[in-house]
């Protein structure tokens, strides 16, 4: 149950900023819209058409004529029906309503935040002074929300912590491990703070956070897991020469070292609950072996110890099972791990397609080197924005990446030859639709999710709105329907990091099996 | 199966509604608006014949009442003039102008079901009438603008130093954003310090139209869909239009006889969906004996004018208001060149 | 209070009460009699459960023999609106509020006659960059205009009628559309139209009914004061500049604006054609500068330094010579009347560019980071 006080006083502040008329007697009725509104947002979890519509509802300017009627506002105007009829006609109201009960939570569908408002992240508002501060705080705030940890949104099913009860007895690792509160957002960046020496294994985090540094350095080294949507496989025998040259197993060897003392712990511990000693694949415990003598040594080849760190973590994934029946929670809080874990796995293999993609600078929807496309800037850059956008949407929690992406993106057009950020060559946003209508007959056809939503609004979607009607779009409308001002200003790269923002939520909104 | 189509005819007493509404009925029964033809005669043609029967007198037709007020429903069709045969039912009806003025002025009452339920029609005829005694030249506006203080003074006018600050070529909206942008005419230009200040017409057919807006649940300012809601702006009378008036066009004279009017539809609905017409349904005067004798005789016949897209164009076919209401602007190119 | 039990009103909502603003989510304009007006006020209108149901849009319009009902008023009355009503539209979008302040007498009203003469007109686009889009109070503006276009031409002959020391706070609606055809916005102005006789008892005595009229000074997004020249070069010159002082240091108590943009104020000099021979009007760059206007600033040193005090408590001031009705409407265009408008929208309707929002990037993210470039400041 949302906290109604706190959404009252936060309304009470906005009501007081914005000289809204205030009736004393109703303020059962402001608590009750506030209710309906904060439950309506909550859908946004697991619905990504509520957050893009409660965006668009902030997005609007009540001066706009029609903005009553837009879709947005029409569809939580029935929600509030019963208690406030009319409200679509006090949309300052409305906008304070949504302000007050967004929720504080950047899960799930709310990590979409930061693509759906194009217009808001290249400077696309102007005026609106009351709304201003509000707005802008609000925009910051509830990405910040989603953008904590790149997970967040797959890990909508775990607890933010988890309170594990201590069981007495003889385990003393298991304690210690029981009394740790698994932060899912804290995991890469907090280490280990406490070293008890009470047991052999003192804090799992350290042992996750092993796992992931070794991870890490080696997936980032790797080409493989390439994402099905590529038609180019890498230079595999350019990569493994590139990370056998990089590759400094000493780096990792303290690391690797831990992950050791960890497994032990865990046999030992089986070992004393259940008088069965755990057996160690005789492959993996000889690659143990032989890595844990070299550890000063700077060079191994990355591979053996690549196959010995995932037969550590099958082994876990194995064993951990004995442990279960004790502490049942340990299985979901390493499960959550072990996902993330793989989530870091597979970003370094999207971030590798990614750099590859812009290294080779070739367009794979039309077949031909960018460079050779060079008469037609417009149709460079809606391709290069869409293949990034195809490439970062591989990348776990890619919402939290959409800045770098962008950056990455206008350094592939720099190299093109584009002048990314020459204000001199800054166009109006109704000239780059124009531009992009043109080359739009080839493009790839907007997903089905996005298109049902625009088909109620296309609020601050130009290039979304663009896509779904084709050639046939009819420009004398393109202001009525984004509710954007058209001479807005926009140079080079703000334009490709727009179509970029959009082309991105439409592919996040088909990936996702979303409610 | 047929098409539906439900015009409602607004304007101030006098504007002609009556007169051009006899004269369509009494054109579709003679074939002088070759574009529709009717299906079959209507259940009730009372309202027709009262119409039209002064008409074949040579008779102007008496002005509507509120008894009077005319409920029209034709069963017609379309001919090959207009593209493809299609069978429709026009229904007409109109707002009495008295009424119209009565409810700007005594809002208590007036606001009757019947208006509010024709504020639901599809699209709307709007009749102004040319203002008596206009001068012989429409006003031209100030090559530059002067100073007011100086000319106060009884001195010499001299020009400001500084030009208007939105009139250099690089700051027009068309160099930024090309055609794309819904038609309007150009910048006025500043008047005269001695130039009259012109009283606005028409705030009772605006009032109407912000309450059929209203009606409609449409927001100040807010612009249907194209295609939505057209209104022809029906300049009548425009024979008698002084012949530099008429050279101008039924657009330019929309602007400066009804600017209030004139803003006002511009910027609350597509401009696309509004179009002038310079209307003579009689093509001239019937008190005229003379001319009454031709226009008894169907020697003569009312006519339409209009800003073609390559100039100002001329038809003796006083349906084509209504033929661009119901297919819209190809039928802009019908007719001829209108000679000077 | 009797309990009815009606039927249930309609939706959407409609009242026929032209003062009623419950169809747009406002108040009753008989809450007093109606507590629960949805539930007892017969002006709502309402479901009749004998009613058939109504045809559809295209014949239901055209039915033919439709019996002549006297109806139900209008949807809104045209006339200045009340407190009320000015709150009610400000709740729907956010409407810029100017206060038209003046000691009796000043112009005030002959100053928005005009000014909405010349809106009408849509021939000054280069001087106000505005249209006309629509009105509330059309009715109003017509019987002001039916006044003014009477006026003989004799300075002595009233212009337009005093406005009354009525109940409540008048205000004229005017909806205007930026010229700028990528400016898609439909902006609502609202003009006070007081009594002098308020505007001089709140500026000097300050009582709790002078204040409780006046508390929309507060909300308001810019000011126009009115000084008359022709008093101010007259006999009563002194006392002309200490009121007219008055009105403008109690402006400048003024809490500042909720809203981030800084509040216009403009003095306007009216009925300037009467003093012409004598002063002549400075330029734009030096019309703030007492010297600038030569004998009628002379005679108006209260005034102008309470200029300088409004101004440097933050609000964007401008002086002004203006001639509303210099002669006759049929004789004279009036001279620089849609500059202090002009002049005040552009604080009121101010259009800066929002700042860029911050982007947080994520801890622990991705090496990826890495290749970010330092956000270049503009």
């Amino acid at each position: 149950m949302p906290d109604l006080d706190k959404m009252h006083e936060r309304l009470r502040n906005l009501w007081n900023r914005w000289d809204l008329d205030v009736n004393a007697e109703s303020t059962a009725m402001y608590r009750r819209a506030l209710e309906i509104t904060a439950t309506w947002l909550d859908r946004g979890a697991r619905d990504p058409a509520t957050v893009l519509e409660g965006a668009q509802i902030l997005q609007i300017d009540p001066e706009n004529p029609g903005a009553r009627t837009r879709g947005a506002v029409e569809r939580l105007a029935r929600e509030l029906g019963t208690v406030w009829a009319g409200i679509e006609r006090k949309l300052p109201w409305m906008q304070a309503l949504v302000l007050a009960s967004w929720p504080d939570s950047g899960a799930g569908a709310f990590a979409l935040l930061p693509l759906m408002a194009p217009a808001l992240a290249e400077q696309g508002y102007r005026g609106r002074l009351m709304q201003k501060k509000d707005v802008l705080e609000w925009w910051t705030g509830a990405t910040q929300a989603g953008l904590e940890g790149p997970g967040g949104m797959n890990l909508a099913g775990v607890p933010e912590s988890m309170e594990v009860a201590i069981s007495a007895g003889p385990i003393v690792w298991f304690d210690l491990v029981a009394k740790v509160s698994i932060c899912k957002h804290s995991i890469h960046s907090e280490k280990g703070q406490e070293n008890s020496n009470q047991g052999v294994f003192s804090n799992v985090r350290d042992a996750i956070a092993s796992v992931n540094a070794i991870l890490d350095g080696l997936a980032s080294h790797m080409g493989f897991q390439i994402p099905a949507h590529s038609t180019r496989q890498p230079d595999m025998t350019r990569l493994t020469q590139a990370v056998n040259n990089s590759w400094k197993f000493s780096d990792y060897a303290d690391a690797l070292l831990n992950m050791l003392t960890w497994q032990t712990s865990v046999i030992g511990t089986i070992w004393l609950t259940s008088n069965i000693r755990p057996a160690v694949n005789p492959r993996l415990a000889s690659d143990l072996e032989f890595l844990s003598a070299r550890r000063a040594t700077p060079n191994v080849p990355f591979h053996q110890v690549a196959d010995a760190l995932i037969g550590i973590l099958d082994w876990i994934d194995a064993h951990l099972q004995f442990l279960v029946f004790q502490q049942p929670i340990l299985l979901s809080a390493w499960a959550a791990q072990r996902s993330l874990i793989q989530e870091r796995w597979t970003r370094s293999a999207a971030q590798q397609e990614l750099l590859f993609w812009g290294q080779a600078r070739y367009c794979h929807g039309l077949g031909k080197p960018y460079r050779r496309m060079k008469s037609n800037p417009d149709q460079i850059l809606f391709w290069a924005a869409f293949e990034a956008a195809q490439r970062a949407a591989c990348l776990p929690g890619c919402e939290s990446l959409v800045e770098p992406v962008t950056a990455y993106l206008c350094e592939v057009l720099h190299q093109l030859g584009l002048p990314t950020d020459d204000p001199q060559q800054a166009r109006s946003l109704h000239a780059w639709l124009t531009g992009l209508q043109a080359v739009l007959s080839d493009a790839p056809k907007l997903s089905g999710q996005l298109g049902a939503l625009l088909q109620r609004d296309a609020l601050g979607l130009p290039v979304s709105w663009l896509r779904a009607q084709g050639a046939a779009a009819d420009m004398t409308q393109a202001m009525a329907r984004t509710g954007l001002d058209l001479d807005l200003k926009l140079d080079l790269g703000q334009w490709a990091s727009w179509i970029f923002r959009e082309c991105l939520l439409d592919l996040r909104l088909a990936q996702e099996p979303w409610s | 199966m047929s098409d539906l189509y439900a015009l409602a005819i607004v304007g101030l007493r006098g504007s002609g509604k009556t007169t051009y509404l006899g004269c369509l009925l009494d054109g579709v029964e003679t074939g002088r608006v070759p574009g529709i033809t009717q299906r079959s005669q209507p259940e009730d043609a009372t309202a027709m014949i009262q119409l039209t029967a002064r008409l074949l007198e040579g008779l102007y037709p008496l002005r509507t009442s509120t008894e009077q007020r005319h409920d029209l429903h034709l069963p017609l069709r379309t001919t090959p003039t207009l593209g493809t045969e299609r069978a429709l039912d026009l229904f007409i009806s109109d707002y009495d102008g008295q009424e119209i003025e009565r409810l700007f002025t005594d809002r208590a009452i007036g606001w009757s079901a019947a208006w509010r339920s024709r504020a639901d029609a599809q699209h709307l005829l709007l009749f102004l009438r040319l203002p008596e005694g206009l001068p012989a030249i429409p006003p031209k506006p100030a090559d530059s603008p002067t100073d007011p203080w100086q000319i106060l003074r009884a001195q010499a006018a001299r020009p400001l130093v500084d030009p208007p600050p939105d009139v250099t070529p690089a700051a027009t909206p068309e160099r930024i954003f090309g055609p794309a942008f819904p038609k309007e005419w150009s910048p006025s230009s500043a008047p005269l310090p001695d130039d009259p200040v012109p009283l606005p017409r028409g705030l009772e057919l605006i009032e109407v139209l912000q309450f059929l807006r209203e009606h409609r649940g449409l927001a100040p300012g807010q612009r249907p869909d194209p295609g939505q809601l057209r209104i022809a702006v029906m300049i009548s009378g425009w024979d008698a239009a002084p012949p530099a008036w008429r050279d101008q066009g039924p657009r330019a004279a929309l602007r400066q006889l009804y600017p209030l009017l004139a803003t006002f539809l511009y910027c609350n609905f597509a401009p696309a969906d509004i179009y002038a017409f310079g209307v003579s349904a009689t093509g001239g005067d019937l008190n005229d004996p003379v001319y009454r004798e031709q226009f008894v005789i169907n020697e003569a016949s009312g006519f339409v004018e209009w800003d073609g897209p390559t100039g100002l164009r001329h038809i003796d076919d006083i349906g084509l208001p209504l033929y661009w209401i119901l297919t819209g602007d190809p039928v802009l190119s019908l007719g001829a060149p209108s000679s000077p | 209070m009797s309990e009815v039990n009606r039927p249930p009103p309609l939706r959407p909502l409609k009242c026929g009460n032209p003062d009623c603003a419950i169809a747009r989510g406002g108040r009753c304009a008989r809450a007093a009699e109606h507590p629960q007006p949805e539930l007892t006020c017969p002006d709502l209108a309402r479901e009749d459960p004998a009613a058939a149901p109504p045809p559809s849009p295209s014949t239901q319009a055209m039915s033919p023999g439709a019996t002549v009902d006297p109806g139900t008023p209008a949807p809104w009355s045209g006339r200045h609106l009340d407190p009320g009503g000015l709150y009610d539209l400000m709740q729907h979008t956010p409407a810029r509020l100017i206060g038209v302040l003046g000691p009796y007498n000043a112009g005030k009203t002959t100053l928005l006659t005009s000014i909405f003469l010349q809106v009408a007109s849509d021939r000054r686009n280069h001087e106000f960059p505005y249209h006309f889009a629509s009105s509330r109070t059309l009715h109003s503006w017509r019987q002001l205009i039916d006044r003014a276009r009477a006026w003989s031409g004799k300075p002595t002959d009233e212009i337009v009628a005093h406005t009354p020391t009525a109940e409540e706070a008048g205000f004229l609606h005017l909806g205007l559309r930026p010229t700028s055809r990528s400016d898609d916005r439909h902006i609502d102005v609202l003009l006070s139209d007081l009594a002098g006789e308020w505007i001089t008892d709140w500026a000097v005595r300050a009582q709790e009914l002078s204040r409780q009229r006046l508390a929309f000074l507060r909300r308001c997004d810019g000011f126009v004061v009115l000084a008359d020249s022709a008093e101010l070069m007259g006999q009563k010159a002194g006392q002309m500049d200490a009121t007219l002082a008055a009105i403008l240091r109690r402006l400048g108590d003024l809490p500042p604006p909720a809203t981030a943009h800084q509040r216009g104020l403009a003095l306007v000099f009216s009925k300037f054609d009467l003093v012409v021979e004598q002063v002549s009007p400075p330029a734009a760059d030096q019309r703030r500068q007492q010297i600038a206007w030569g004998a009628l600033g002379r005679r108006a040193p209260r005034l102008f330094r309470a200029v300088e005090m409004t101004s440097s408590a933050g609000n964007a001031t401008d002086v002004f010579a203006v001639s509303a009705f210099p002669r006759p409407l049929a004789q004279a265009q009036p001279i620089e009347v849609l500059a202090p408008l002009r002049f005040l929208m552009e604080h009121a309707d101010a259009r800066p560019r929002w700042p860029r929002p911050a982007y947080p990037v994520t801890r622990g993210s991705s090496s990826f980071l890495a290749l970010r470039r330092p956000q270049e400041t503009p």
